[in-house]
This record gives C-alpha cells, structure tokens and sequence, in this order.
C-alpha cells in the first residue's frame, strides 16, 4: 500500500484528537449509568481529550453503551448503532455490556453487546469506575494511533 | 482589483474569519472550562473537530428535499462571512463602507437563523421542528430589543455607516457612556442571537436531541459548526466597533486593539455561560419583551432628546 | 413482644401449632396454610396484632404445589409472612387490591411470570413489563420452564416432547 499524503494523515489525527461520545442504556440497572456521567463531570475532565457528549447517534463517533442487551432494546441498539456515520467504535462498559454479567441465561436477556453490535473495547467492573472509563477510552485511541502509525511504516 | 480579492478571500475575508473562529471557539471552550475548574481541550481542539467531521460519512435521510438540505449551510456560511465585511477590523473603516452598512450587516446575521430554522424543519423529525420553531420563537423575542439597541448609538452618531459611528464615537468618546443601556441590552441579546446559554433552548441537548440539526453528519454539519464560530467573531467584532470606541490609526496597533476587543467579549459571554442556567422558552420571551425592549426604547428616547441638545 | 404475637395467634388459631417458625428476633414465618385456614390468619394479623404495612408478596413454584408468600411489617422493624399454598392445575388466588392498592405489579408479576389467576384485580392494568411479542402462556419462572427450549430470535417456546 502506498504511503499515506498528508491530507489522509491529518483526517487520522483528527479522528484520534476529537472522539464524540453517544450515551445508550441497553437494559442496565444504572449503575453503569452513574459511572458513565460521572466520568462526564468536570472532575475526570474528558474534554481535555476533546470528547464532548453529544445527544444524537448523528454527530457521534463512539457509542458508551451500558446494561445487559435485553429482547426489548436489541432492535433499539441496533438502529441507533446504525444511524452513526463511519467511521464509529462501540465501548462495552461494566459486565454486563461485556457478556451479560449475571443476567447472562435469563430469560428475556440476549447476552452481552457483542450479540448485537460489533465492540471496540470491554471494560468490566460492577458498576466499571470512572478511571477504568477514561483507561479505555485512551487505550482505544492510543490503539488507534498505533495502527495508524503501522500502517504508515 | 486584485487587492479586493485578496482582501475578500484572505484577509479579512474568508481565511482569516475561518482561521479567528476557530481561534475564538477555542477562548471560549478554554475560559469555560477553567470557570469549572478544570483543564479544558488543547489548542487545536476546534480545527481537529472541524476536520474530522469532514472526514466522516454525510447520511442524508431518505425523505428530505436533498437540494435544500444541503445547500443551507452554505447559505449560512456565506452570509456571515458577507456581514463580516462590513465590520471594521484594523481601524474605523471596513473594507467596503457604505451608507446603511450597519442596516445590512443586521440583516445579513438574520440570515442564520433562518436557515437553523429551515435545517430543523425540512429534516423530517420531531426534535428537528421543535428546535426550528424554537428558534424562530426566540428570534421574534430578541431581534427588536437587540435591534434598537445598535442602532441607537447611530442615531446618536446621525449616520448608518458603521465606519461613520466608529469615526464620531472617537471623537467624542465621552458619548458612549450615554449608550450604557444599549450596551446591557446588546450583550444579552447577543446571547440569544448566538443561541448560547443561557438562552440555549433551541439546541437543548438533554432535551430535543439536537435541535435544528438533529439529522446533520458529516460535512454539511462541519459548515454549519464552522457558520456558528464566525457568526460568534462578526458579532463580537461588531459590538466592539460599537460599543468600545478605541481605535488606533496605525492598522497594526488597530488591528491588536481589534484582537483585545473580540476577546474581552468573548471573555464576558465565557462568563455568562459558566454561571447561568438554560431558560425555558417562554421565560425567555417574557424577559424580552418585558425588561429588553423597554430598556432598548428608554435608549433611544434618550439618543432622541439628547441629539437635539449635546454639542455635535 | 415476638413471644406475644406467637402467643395471640396460637390462642386465636390452635390449627397453628408447630407452624410458627422464629428466625431471629424481628422476623417470624408461618408455614403455608390452605386458603380455608388462610385468610382468617391474614386478616387477624392486619386487624388485630398491628402489622399494617404491605411490604411485598413472593410467589413460588414448590413442585406439586405453588406458594404466595405475603410480607407484612408493622411499620417498624418487625415481620411476620404468613404463606398461601394452591394446588399448581388450579392456581386461583384471591387479590388483596381492596385491602392494599399497591400490591398490582406483585399480583401481575404472579399472573405473567408464574400463571397463577388473580381474581379481584381491577380492570385495564397493563401486562407485566415482558419483551414484545412475548407468548402468551408461557410462564418463565416455573421450574419446567427451561430457557435452553426458548428459542430468543424467533420468540416461542419449543419443549421436548418427552417432558
């Protein structure tokens, strides 16, 4: 593959520096919930990453979703992991967004968002803790820049 | 000839308001951030959201007027950077003055919000109208109050020229603490021309989603984003040309005193937004009509009667 | 104070020897009793010993039969469950909406999740909250009710023939 122009280089900056964030509720108890905007708050300070928290799937590139993927909101998940534009990651926060936690076999749970969604990252924990949140995001976006800077090489 | 493009496309025209928009929205995240105690984006926070969301895929829903949808930035766009040439920048004179220049400019920043309006309601959702008839209600709140009071210190000044204001307030510049009205009126309508917090209703993300541009990815939102920032610079550089007559003849010293100005407003709209909370949007217009334009009107009686009488 | 409610509800109810289970201090169970014995109990325990608060009812699937079990605090920390038993062909209970009006979502828990027959609830109330297109008849917290035979894509329930 040829090397990449400069141009094809600053959008891969860009999308590394500037992550916007979709909060979904796939099912959860909340707890996950808590965590997910207490990260938002200015104390864990998520801008300084440039990620904002945005209220439509439209203008997001991640989606932060939470809970156990249930019969009811599968549909749900799937249509708004749809309506986000390419290109877009799936973080899995808390266990139950991992594998289905311990609502794994019930009756009325699909399991966890991989049955539903293809998923960037796991992050487990009950309920995941602000500073394993913010872990993730900043793997995900290192890992990006290592393929990136692989691809180049 | 060629120095008119230049000036059109370059300085002060279309590069430069890109580049200082995306400078001052930069301020503005910054300030606002550290009011929350908090270390706030790196400096090219805003030019790396302004290129990723070119970079991402434009989705147009399947049953909206395509033409329309996404020529409407465009329009905004253009009309913000046509009003900021009418602005004085380096000193008191703008790049094309004319007679009535401030009249236009006025009505070239109306422009906005109408396609805001129309963005949200040819999108074909429900969040999308609500935030679209949200900003149309907003705008009939404070487009009089903030309409008399900028052009109150015209008729002081006894010109329309934007360029003739800036040159009369410099001569007298005592007059200009007689516009303190028009100016308290100015900065809190300017909030609602440029739909920030606290009058933010029609862009209410916990509530409608997003407003008027709920169905914008991609490029066409890329110049919508890049349409607000500059309508944030013309219109702070216009309540500076107005309302703080300093001026210097040297362009370089004009223009570092331009610069100082811009962000001492943008510095007071930082502020407000830190410390208020949105209100709803009837609150909104009852505040309007009952304490702005009352206020706009005491002005310009104020200008009226004194215009007879002050030394000119 | 437990001495004296075992000590009332034995004077009251002598068919209740040897059915009142102590678990600590605070915290007494009766075995299950047929509705006949039943409900003179429920009611002397509300009227009479004080214990007024409806603080949640249990349902049970034991095998041959099923049981509701009702708890009952008198507002401070003591509680006493008196438990239902019905044969499990015929699982017709009796609602207790007239005497508590917040026990609706428990006794619809009981109608949707386990098939018991309510009778006494008042009209137009919703179905327990259970995915869309659920099918009816089908009772998920029954002990022969495996989720490996409940097929999740297509929403239906397909046992073995041998069971």
């Amino acid at each position: 593959m040829a090397k990449r122009n400069i141009i094809e280089k600053a959008i891969d900056w860009s999308r590394r520096k500037s992550p916007w964030i979709i909060h979904f509720n796939a099912g959860a108890c909340n707890g996950c919930d808590i965590e997910v905007v207490d990260a938002l708050t200015p104390r864990y300070d998520v801008e300084r990453f440039g990620m904002l928290l945005k209220g439509t799937p439209r203008h997001a590139d991640v989606l932060v979703c939470t809970g156990a993927v249930t019969l009811q909101t599968r549909d749900r998940l799937k249509r708004i992991y749809e309506q986000m534009p390419e290109p877009k990651f799936v973080l899995a926060v808390g266990t139950c967004a991992c594998s289905g936690g311990i609502f794994e076999d019930c009756y009325c749970v699909s399991g966890g968002m991989d049955t539903v969604v293809p998923v960037s990252a796991y992050i487990p924990g009950c309920a995941a803790r602000p500073e394993a949140i913010l872990d993730a995001v900043v793997k995900l976006l290192t890992s990006l820049e290592k393929s990136q800077k692989a691809i180049d090489n | 000839m060629a120095l008119a493009i230049f000036n059109i496309l370059v300085f002060p025209g279309f590069l430069f308001l890109s580049v200082y928009a995306l400078a001052l929205e930069y301020v503005d995240r910054k300030m606002y951030a550290r009011l929350q105690n908090r270390k706030g984006p790196p400096w090219f926070q805003p030019l790396a959201d302004f290129i990723k969301l070119l970079g991402k895929e434009t989705i147009i829903p399947a049953d909206v007027d395509k033409p329309v949808f996404k020529l409407l930035p465009v329009f905004t766009l253009a009309a913000v950077t046509s009003a900021f040439l009418y602005v004085p920048i380096w000193g008191t004179n703008s790049l094309f003055p004319f007679e009535g220049d401030l009249i236009v400019v006025l009505y070239l920043l109306t422009i906005p919000t109408l396609t805001f309006f129309l963005a949200g309601w040819l999108s074909n959702s429900l969040y999308g109208a609500i935030g679209s008839v949200r900003t149309v209600t907003q705008l009939f709140s404070y487009e009089v109050p903030l309409f008399m009071a900028l052009l109150s210190p015209a008729i002081l000044a006894d010109t329309w020229k934007i360029s003739g204001m800036a040159e009369f307030y410099q001569a007298h510049p005592l007059y200009i603490l007689l516009n303190l009205p028009a100016f308290i009126v100015a900065i809190i309508a300017i909030q609602g021309k440029l739909e920030r917090v606290p009058f933010d209703s029609p862009e209410a993300e916990t509530e409608i989603v997003a407003g008027s541009f709920v169905e914008y990815s991609g490029r066409l939102f890329a110049i919508f984003r890049m349409a607000i920032a500059a309508e944030l610079v013309v219109v702070a550089s216009l309540a500076g040309a107005i309302f703080f007559p300093v001026f210097a003849a040297n362009p370089w010293l004009g223009f570092l005193i331009y610069l100082l100005k811009t962000l001492i407003i943008v510095a007071i709209l930082a502020v407000f937004k830190s410390i208020m909370a949105r209100i709803r949007i009837d609150q909104m217009v009852m505040f309007c009509w009952r304490y702005l334009a009352p206020l706009a009107i005491l002005q310009i009686i104020i200008n009226l009667l004194l215009k007879g009488v002050l030394p000119i | 104070m437990t001495d004296n409610v075992q000590g009332s509800l034995l004077a009251k109810f002598p068919y209740l020897e040897s059915k009142i289970k102590e678990q600590r201090q605070g915290r007494i169970f009766l075995d299950p009793l047929q509705k006949e014995q039943f409900w003179p109990v429920f009611d002397y325990i509300i009227d009479e010993l004080g214990y007024k608060d409806f603080h949640m009812l249990v349902g049970r699937d034991s095998g041959e039969t099923m049981h509701v079990i009702y708890l009952l605090t008198d507002g401070g920390a003591n509680m006493l469950c008196p438990k239902l038993e019905v044969e499990k062909e015929n699982p017709v209970i009796r609602s207790i909406y007239s005497r508590f009006s917040n026990c609706t979502w428990h006794e619809l828990e009981l109608v949707d999740l386990l098939g018991f027959v309510v009778e006494g609830l008042p009209e137009g109330l919703p179905n327990y909250p259970l995915p869309d297109g659920w099918p009816k008849g089908s009772h998920p917290l029954r002990k022969d009710w495996k989720v490996e035979y409940f097929n999740k894509e297509t929403l239906t329930y397909n046992p073995p023939s041998d069971i």
